[in-house]
């Protein structure tokens, strides 16, 4: 009665009433709104998380191949060590045979754990399906439920040295073109000693070769490479020539000569022409070289000609030779 | 009957101006609470629909282990799925070119931890000694890249 009595003396009061409910609703349902989304973004943010320390753990897992051999039963017995800071779950070998062609790519499924710093053994004797045929080649992959793939090449190829290695095809970084020698004299139409050539003469001997270069590297020659001759009749006669720029005749035979501070520079599969020539260094420049016989008296008809050359590769302060030995047939003109 | 009316000191009831006022109020907060409802749940669906598609792409991962070509123009992409949700594979790529003959692998669940063998028609001829970039895009749009040197 007294709730009535109050009610029906204040009209205004239900009408306030009713307005306050509503808005009291209206503030909820947005309250429940700002509480769904509070919700949803801190799912957002705990699954980024999670997958943030996924790709942390991913980038710090470390597995590294110790060995990989055959079973008997000729499937794979591979050695792995866990080298990095958490345990790593295997669960896909993967086994490519890149002999054949196409290539078969074959998948085990693995179940292994390896704790940090443990080594497994026997990964894929038990797991593979297929057997390993002796003398093809295959890549190995280990996969890991992070998403890490780690590849093996078996059997493991060959370390390539760092040293110089020829190319297979020659002996050599050079192959001879060609080779003559050339006389001349006005003075002495028989074949003459070196030591006889003057500056007042009007002769010289040169050796003339053409070489290429087969390696897929510059070269330069050095001024120190030099050719022995050797002349098989008394055996008398094996002068010793060295590289020079050039031969000539102008008044009188002139030298004028390398030496390593001024080589000669071959590219890949280009040629040289190299002059060889009897002379030695004295204090005004260079001359002939005395007492040493260029071929004897009677002409032989073959010699051994032995050339050494001397070069440096791609720019390597270290020093190579090679030698170039052939038969030389002396012609009639 | 205008005059009349303004010259009538009766009036409606209390009880009757109570309850007009009453439900003007009502009706006024009913509408007002209708609106609003339906513009937080509209917001908050929406809301709760794309920061749902977000999450659920943040917690996929796919990455590309192998690819088998068969020397002419069918290649066969390995992916795994190492995330923490199914992923369905919908697009290749080939050096940015579209992949649209499949004939094995697309649409297909891929359970989390496993692989899946993509086999379809590569839209560009593939030479020796070449290499392609390939794009394997999820149905969510997540993606891997590979480049692969035939």
């Amino acid at each position: 009665m007294w709730f009535i009595g109050k009610f029906s003396r204040d009209e205004r009061g239900i009408g306030s009433l009713v307005g306050a409910a509503f808005l009291i609703l209206i503030l909820l349902s947005g309250f429940a709104f700002y509480m769904l989304s509070v919700n949803v973004t801190d799912e957002y943010r705990e699954s980024l998380e999670t997958m943030d320390q996924l790709d942390l753990k991913r980038k710090q897992e470390k597995l590294e191949f110790v060995s990989v051999t055959t079973t008997d039963e000729d499937k794979l017995n591979i050695t792995v060590e866990n080298t990095g800071p958490y345990q790593t779950h295997l669960i896909w070998l993967g086994v490519f045979d890149e002999t054949s062609s196409p290539t078969t790519q074959n998948y085990s499924q693995l179940n292994r754990y390896i704790n940090p710093v443990e080594t497994e053994t026997g990964i894929g004797s038990t797991e593979m399906d297929d057997e390993i045929v002796e003398g093809h080649q295959y890549t190995i992959q280990l996969i890991t439920d992070l998403g890490n793939i780690v590849v093996y090449s078996y059997p493991p190829e060959e370390e390539e040295e760092e040293s110089w290695v020829p190319p297979p095809e020659y002996f050599g970084v050079f192959s001879l073109d060609w080779f003559y020698f050339e006389y001349t004299s006005s003075l002495h139409p028989e074949p003459i000693h070196a030591g006889n050539i003057s500056k007042r003469d009007e002769s010289y001997v040169a050796f003339h070769i053409r070489v290429a270069n087969n390696w897929n590297q510059s070269v330069t020659i050095l001024g120190r490479s030099m050719m022995r001759f050797m002349v098989e009749v008394h055996g008398q006669a094996e002068p010793v020539f060295y590289i020079v720029k050039s031969v000539r005749y102008n008044g009188s035979p002139q030298i004028s000569a390398y030496n390593d501070a001024d080589p000669i520079t071959v590219e890949p599969q280009e040629s040289e022409n190299l002059t060889f020539a009897a002379m030695e260094a004295y204090s005004n420049g260079w001359k002939w070289v005395s007492g040493r016989t260029v071929f004897p008296v009677e002409t032989p008809e073959t010699a051994i000609v032995m050339i050494g050359l001397v070069f440096t590769i791609g720019g390597s302060p270290e020093v190579q030779a090679q030698s170039l030995p052939f038969r030389a047939i002396f012609l009639d003109e | 009957m205008l005059g009349s009316f303004w010259r009538d000191k009766r009036g409606i009831s209390e009880v009757i101006a109570s309850l007009i006022l009453i439900l003007v109020v009502s009706a006024a907060g009913v509408i007002l609470y209708t609106y609003s409802l339906n513009t937080f749940s509209s917001t908050g669906s929406s809301f709760q629909l794309r920061t749902g598609l977000r999450e659920e792409q943040a917690r996929e991962r796919l990455v590309i282990t192998a690819v088998w070509w068969d020397t002419s123009d069918l290649l066969n992409v390995t992916v795994l799925n190492y995330g923490k949700i199914d992923l369905v594979i919908d697009t290749v790529y080939i050096d940015g070119t579209r992949v649209s003959e499949y004939s094995d692998g697309r649409g297909e669940v891929v359970r989390t931890g496993e692989l899946i063998s993509v086999k379809f028609t590569s839209p560009v001829p593939i030479e020796d000694e070449q290499t392609y970039e390939i794009i394997v895009v999820s149905e969510r749009g997540s993606k891997n890249v590979v480049y692969w040197e035939v």
